[in-house]
C-alpha cells in the first residue's frame, strides 16, 4: 500500500510539475495554428497529434492542466474559507445564526443549479476574454462548492464546542468569536485541510462539466474541461484515439488523489 | 446574607431538562480570602454549582433559579456578556482534568495569550509570565512555554491551569476536583500550592473534592453536597470531627479508619 501511495505522490508531483513547466515541455504555443496540418495523428512534432485548428494537442494538455489544477486548487481554497466560517459559527453560535447557516447550506446544495448556470450562460457575453472567463470559473465552483464541506466542518465544531477546553476557555472570559478564530478552527485543521484536497478533484471534474455547458474556461485558452468536449463522439474517438488523452490524465490525477487522500485520512 | 462583606453568596437551585432538582435551594457564602470546600460524592451536583458560579451552565442546558451575589452584585439575572467581563478575571476556574481542558491545537504560551486577550489588550508581559509559572513551580523560559499540552505530565497541566487561573489575579478561585487526576504526591503539592498561594494573593476559593481528607486539609469552612441538596455546612474541625447530619456522618465512616480525624485528634 505504501509503495502505491509514494507512486501516487510521485504522479501527482510530476503531473503538477509539468504543468507548472508547460513553457518548457511545450513544443508549440497552444494557440498556434498549423494550418496546413489540422488532425495529424501523433508524431515526433505533435507528440498528441493536432486538432480541428491544427493546434498541438500535447501543449494544449500541458497548458489545460495547469489552468485546471490551478483553478481547482484556487477554487478549493474559496470554497474551504466559506466551509468554515459558515460551518464554524453555524456550529458554535448556534440559535437563530445556526438555523439561518443551515438552511442556507441546504438551499446551495438543493437548488437546480444545472438551469442557474444555463440561465448565468445566457447572461454572459457570448464569448468572454480567457481571464474573465476564468475568474468567473473560479468564483462559480468556490461559491458553490462550499456547502457540503460546510457541513462537514459544522459537525466538527460541535464536537469541539463540547469539550472541555472550550469550556476553559469560556471560563477564562473568551468571547464567542475570539474562541472560534483561536481555540475551535485550530482544531479543525484536519478537517479544514481535508476539505481543501478533496474539493480539488472534484472541481476539475466541475470545471469540465462547466465547460460542457459553455460556462468553463473560454477559446484559445484550453483546459481539460475544453479539452474534453472534443470527445463527445465515439466515432471520433474510433479515428482519433489520442483525443482520450485529456480524460486519462484527469482520470490518473483524480485517481491519485483518492489514493493519497485515503493515506492521509486519519480518524479524528 | 449578601450584606454582610461576603466575597460570594448563593442561594440557588437549577433544573437539567433531564433532571430537575439537579440543586434544590443551595444557600453558601465565602468570605474574601476564605477557602472553603464543597464535598459530595459522584453526581451530587458538585459540578452543577460550579458551573453555576461561573454562570456557565446555559451552555450545558441548565437553567438557575435562585441569586447569585459577587462583591455585593447580583448576577443570576446578567446576560452572558456581563459574565464574560467577571469569569478569569474575578472569578478564575480550574477544571478536573489537564489532560482535557488545555487545548490541543494551542502552545501554552497561546493559551495565556487568548487568556490575556480576553481582559486585556496586547499581548502578557514575558516576565509576569515568568513569575506566573514560577509561582506554581513550572519553568518559565520560552522553550517550555511553547510547549504544546501533549507534552506535558499530568501534575505540569494541572499547574498550567492554575497558572492561567492566576494570569488576572481573581477575587476567587473555583477549582472543580484540581487534584483528583493526579497521584497522592503530586496532589499533597498541589494542594500545598492552593495553600501558599491562598496566602500570598489572598485568593479566595471554592475547592471542590470528593476527598474528604484533602479538602480538610486546605480549607477552613466545608459543605457537604448530598443528591442536590446542602446538607451540612460549618467549621471544617466541627464537620470532621462532629458531623451532624447523617450523610456526613457516612462520607466520614467511609474514610480509612486509620486516616480518621477523630482518631488523629486522640492520637495526636
Ligand atoms: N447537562 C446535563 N443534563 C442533564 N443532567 C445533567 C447534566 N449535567 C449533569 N447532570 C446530572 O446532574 C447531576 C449532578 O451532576 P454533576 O456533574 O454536577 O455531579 P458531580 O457532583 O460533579 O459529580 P462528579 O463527582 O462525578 O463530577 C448528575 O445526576 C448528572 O447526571
Ligand atoms: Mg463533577
Amino acid at each position: 500500500m505504501k509503495i502505491v501511495r509514494t507512486l501516487a505522490w510521485v504522479l501527482l508531483a510530476s503531473i503538477f510539475g509539468a504543468s507548472a513547466g508547460a513553457e518548457l515541455l511545450a513544443l508549440a504555443d497552444y494557440s498556434q495554428q498549423f494550418r496546413e496540418s489540422p488532425n495529424r495523428a501523433p508524431s515526433a512534432q505533435f507528440p498528441l497529434g493536432t486538432d480541428d485548428l491544427g493546434r498541438d494537442r500535447f501543449s494544449r494538455l500541458l497548458y489545460g492542466s495547469r489552468v485546471s489544477l490551478f483553478l481547482a486548487a484556487a477554487a478549493a481554497a474559496l470554497a474551504t474559507l466559506i466551509a468554515a466560517a459558515v460551518g464554524a459559527t453555524g456550529g458554535y453560535l448556534g440559535g437563530v445564526w445556526e438555523k439561518t447557516a443551515m438552511s442556507g447550506t441546504d438551499l446551495v446544495l438543493s437548488l437546480p443549479w444545472l438551469f442557474l448556470l444555463l440561465a448565468a450562460r445566457a447572461a454572459l457575453p457570448l464569448n468572454a476574454p480567457p481571464l474573465a472567463s476564468m475568474s468567473i470559473t473560479f468564483f462559480l465552483l468556490g461559491l458553490l462548492g462550499w456547502a457540503a464541506g460546510a457541513r462537514v466542518v459544522r459537525a466538527a465544531t460541535r464536537a469541539v464546542k463540547e469539550s472541555e477546553y472550550v469550556l476553559q476557555a469560556r471560563a477564562s472570559g473568551c468571547g464567542p468569536f475570539r474562541i472560534i478564530v483561536a481555540h475551535v478552527l485550530p482544531n479543525l485543521k484536519p478537517v479544514l485541510i481535508a476539505q481543501f484536497w478533496l474539493s480539488i478533484p472534484t472541481f476539475i471534474l466541475s470545471e469540465a462539466n462547466l465547460g460542457l455547458l459553455g460556462l468553463g474556461v473560454s477559446e484559445p485558452m484550453p483546459s481539460l474541461g475544453t479539452m474534453l468536449r472534443e470527445m463527445e463522439s465515439v466515432s471520433r474517438i474510433a479515428s482519433y484515439p489520442w483525443i482520450v488523452a485529456p480524460a486519462l490524465l484527469l482520470l490518473l490525477v483524480v485517481s491519485c488523489f483518492q489514493v493519497v487522500l485515503r493515506g492521509e485520512q486519519r480518524p479524528l | 446574607m449578601s450584606a454582610d462583606g461576603s466575597l460570594l453568596s448563593i442561594s440557588i437551585s437549577v433544573d437539567y431538562p433531564a433532571l430537575p432538582g439537579a440543586l434544590r435551594d443551595v444557600r453558601l457564602a465565602i468570605q474574601p480570602g476564605e477557602m472553603f470546600g464543597l464535598v459530595g460524592q459522584s453526581g451530587s451536583g458538585k459540578s452543577t454549582l460550579a458551573l453555576a458560579v461561573l454562570g456557565l451552565l446555559s451552555g450545558r442546558g441548565g437553567r438557575v433559579r435562585g441569586s447569585i451575589r459577587f462583591q455585593g452584585q447580583e448576577l443570576a439575572s446578567e446576560r452572558d456578556s456581563f459574565w464574560r467581563k467577571l469569569r478569569g478575571r474575578q472569578i478564575a476556574f480550574v477544571p478536573q482534568s489537564s489532560i482535557s481542558a488545555l487545548n490541543p491545537a494551542l502552545t501554552l504560551h497561546a493559551h495565556f495569550r487568548e487568556a490575556w486577550r480576553a481582559h486585556q489588550f496586547g499581548k502578557p508581559d514575558p516576565a509576569l509570565l515568568r513569575e506566573l509559572m514560577e509561582s506554581v513551580s513550572l519553568p518559565g523560559q520560552t522553550a517550555f512555554l511553547e510547549r504544546h499540552p501533549a507534552e506535558l505530565s499530568v501534575g505540569q497541566g494541572q499547574r498550567v491551569l492554575i497558572a492561567l487561573a492566576l494570569l488576572h489575579r481573581p477575587a476567587l478561585i473555583v477549582a472543580d476536583e484540581p487534584t483528583s487526576a493526579l497521584d497522592v504526591i503530586t496532589q499533597s503539592e498541589i494542594l500545598a500550592l492552593f495553600r501558599s498561594l491562598n496566602r500570598r494573593f489572598g485568593t479566595a476559593m471554592l475547592f471542590i473534592s470528593h476527598d474528604l481528607m484533602s479538602v480538610g486539609a486546605l480549607c477552613n469552612r466545608i459543605g457537604i453536597l448530598s443528591e442536590g441538596e446542602l446538607v451540612e455546612c460549618g467549621e471544617a474541625a466541627q464537620i470532621l470531627l462532629s458531623p451532624q447530619h447523617e450523610y456526613s456522618r457516612k462520607l466520614l465512616s467511609a474514610l480509612p479508619r486509620a486516616l480518621h480525624p477523630a482518631d488523629l485528634e486522640s492520637a495526636g
